[in-house]
């Protein structure tokens, strides 16, 4: 063992390897403590990054959304194309004016009473399951996903609107809920096809959350005097509160993760000492032939931080494997490893060695400090 | 000029209110190549005369000398260094790494070295020269008491020591591996190692080149 290459270039690293190996069992039951500490902290952490990430996909197509309304002190309850292009000169993204109406839908399978929405480009807010909505979209129907299985209706086929025969271009995926529009329920047509030019809201759709909130406070400034024409919602506070119950959530689990780790570096402490204590004539020899006390203790930490290095190197290993599972089960990709997922597991890993390397301290410092006399006075 | 000498050294143990003069004012000097043995009834302050001299410990009153170097001028890191360039230790119980082969063992205590470059060939040179070198690769388990005493010598000797320090290197072997460890010795000292050894052994004090009597923390003229 100390005659390989490596071994010659570290041999403190190879003896402390070799003394591991003594007690082997020992040895890694206490690596296997710190195995599932890192395990816990990472795969927790991965688990709460893959959780969030799950629910802001789906939120912040909402929270990239600017919602206006007709404000209390706006002449009229609906808005009409001067209100559009106001608003589109006011900002730079894609501006989705809204027309709503009841009405009922039937096909072959029933009949229901439903909301007819009449926008352009419904693709910004739903997701389409069967069929297509062209670009340039005038005749045709979309239907979102309730409807369409009261109706029993699929793309290609015809369905009676309001008592108008309308072709259905696509069928919508069920939304989630935090969807504002709630297509689900809702039957989409072009603005083409519409009689009415009134709006009922406009929705200015930014690229993020925060554009949309400074979206939102530009237009409010530039529309708005000290009277509300413009009634103008984001939804900066409900994104707050989010981001709040997710930190909420990723301390607990961070906790938990650290707790196990803690209890862990106990393990490597009470290896270490029982380690100090068994070979103390062994250390005592090697003081005498001419070890310094930093050599002793530079041993010794090398096993604690080679049973750190290697348990948590296995901890980061399947912890990389359950989070393959759970993104696969969360996001729909095995490989989807946020930011936040990456720095759980270097944290993890960080973490798991510097506790152990600190677990070492203490027997370490003990072994340095027994002078030669005294440890091998038996 | 010695290698190593106590002059009136002197070690006082404290237990309670009670005092413990283990070492009382001995003089004791070591040559090159010389085979000294100290012997004396148990408690009579040979285990404190070899740490002493092994720089292990520090005398209460007198002094101890390396070279011409007053051990109580240096520092407890200086003292290991020191130690390890000049004073090779032997135990009773041989104390080897029972992980480590025969070459390991004796490798061990040249690992600190910072010439490490020909360590492994120097320690398959010494357990050559201790008639071991066939059990280069041996655990320690798969030797026998003398050869496992054998190795505990080729160890001490890794560092080129001036002087080897034997706390009854013969007391856990019996007559005819006892005497190969004196060979040992024996060949040691025609190169000016000097080899200072506690012991109950007659076969020691009879191959000793001088015999040092102690009683009571006394050196007692013979």
């Amino acid at each position: 063992m100390l005659d390989s290459t490596l071994s010659r270039r570290f041999p403190f690293l190879a003896l402390a390897k070799q003394n591991l190996m003594r007690a082997r069992a020992r040895s890694v039951l206490a690596m296997a403590g710190i195995t599932i500490g890192v395990i816990a902290l990472a795969s927790l952490g991965i688990f709460g990054a893959a959780y969030e990430q799950s629910y802001r996909n789906s939120f912040d197509t909402t929270a990239s959304s600017v919602l206006v309304t007709p404000g209390e002190d706006a002449p009229s309850p609906h808005f009409d194309r001067e209100n559009v292009k106001t608003i589109e000169r006011n900002v730079d993204s894609p501006v989705y004016p809204i027309a709503q109406y009841g009405g009922s839908a039937s096909g072959l399978g029933g009949e229901t009473s439903t909301t007819v929405v009449s926008m352009q480009r419904p693709t910004a807010f739903v997701t389409v399951s069967e069929g297509q909505i062209p670009e340039e979209w005038r005749s045709g129907v979309v239907v979102g996903a309730s409807v369409a299985e009261t109706l029993d209706t699929r793309p290609g086929e015809t369905i009676v609107l309001n008592g108008e025969r309308r072709r259905v271009r696509a069928v919508l995926d069920e939304a989630s809920r935090s969807n504002f529009l709630q297509p689900d329920e809702k039957v989409f047509i072009s603005p083409s096809q519409s009689t009415r030019s009134q709006y009922q809201f406009i929705i200015v759709n930014a690229d993020s959350p925060t554009a949309a909130f400074e979206t939102a406070e530009a237009l409010d400034e530039n529309l708005n005097g000290r009277r509300t024409f413009y009634d103008i919602v984001d939804f900066e506070s409900a994104i707050e509160r989010f981001n709040q119950q997710m930190s909420t959530l990723q301390t607990f689990l961070f906790g938990i993760g650290g707790v196990s780790l803690l209890v862990a570096s106990v393990s490597i402490l009470n290896v270490m000492l029982m380690s100090t204590i068994e070979r103390k004539e062994e250390i005592g020899v090697m003081r005498a032939v001419g070890y310094r006390r930093l050599d002793i203790l530079r041993l010794m930490l090398s096993e604690a931080a080679l049973l750190g290095l290697f348990g948590a190197i296995f901890g980061v290993v399947i912890s990389i494997g359950l989070g393959l599972v759970i993104n696969a089960e969360f996001l729909s990709d095995p490989f989807a490893f946020t930011v936040d997922a990456i720095t759980f597991t270097a944290l993890g890993f960080l973490f798991g060695t510097v506790a152990s390397f600190i677990s070492g301290l203490y027997p370490a410092w003990k072994a340095a400090n027994a002078r030669p006399v005294e440890s091998l006075r038996d | 000029m010695s290698i190593i000498s106590a002059t009136n050294a002197t070690k006082v143990y404290q237990s309670g209110d009670k005092e413990l003069r283990a070492l009382d004012g001995v003089d004791v000097s070591v040559d090159p190549g010389e085979f000294a043995a100290v012997v004396g009834p148990s408690g009579s302050g040979k285990s404190t005369l070899l740490n002493l001299l092994g720089l292990l410990d520090e005398p209460s009153d007198g002094s101890v000398t390396v070279d011409g170097v007053a051990l109580s001028s240096l520092s407890k890191r200086e003292r290991t260094d020191l130690r390890r360039e000049t004073v090779g230790f032997i135990f009773q119980s041989f104390y080897l790494v029972p992980t480590l082969t025969a070459r390991e063992n004796v490798a061990i205590p040249g690992l600190v070295r910072s010439d490490r470059e020909r360590l492994i060939e120097r320690a398959d040179d010494l357990l050559t020269r201790v008639g071991l070198g066939d059990r280069l690769d041996h655990y320690p388990n798969e030797l026998s008491g003398g050869q496992k005493q054998r190795v505990a010598v080729a160890r001490s000797m890794i560092n080129d020591p001036d002087i080897l320090l034997a706390d009854e290197p013969t007391g856990n072997l019996d007559q005819n591996t006892g005497a190969q460890v004196l060979d040992v010795f024996d060949e040691f000292t025609d190169e000016g190692v000097a080899i200072l050894t506690v012991t109950h052994d007659e076969q020691v004090t009879d191959f000793a080149d001088r015999t040092i009597r102690l009683v009571d923390g006394m050196i007692q003229d013979a």
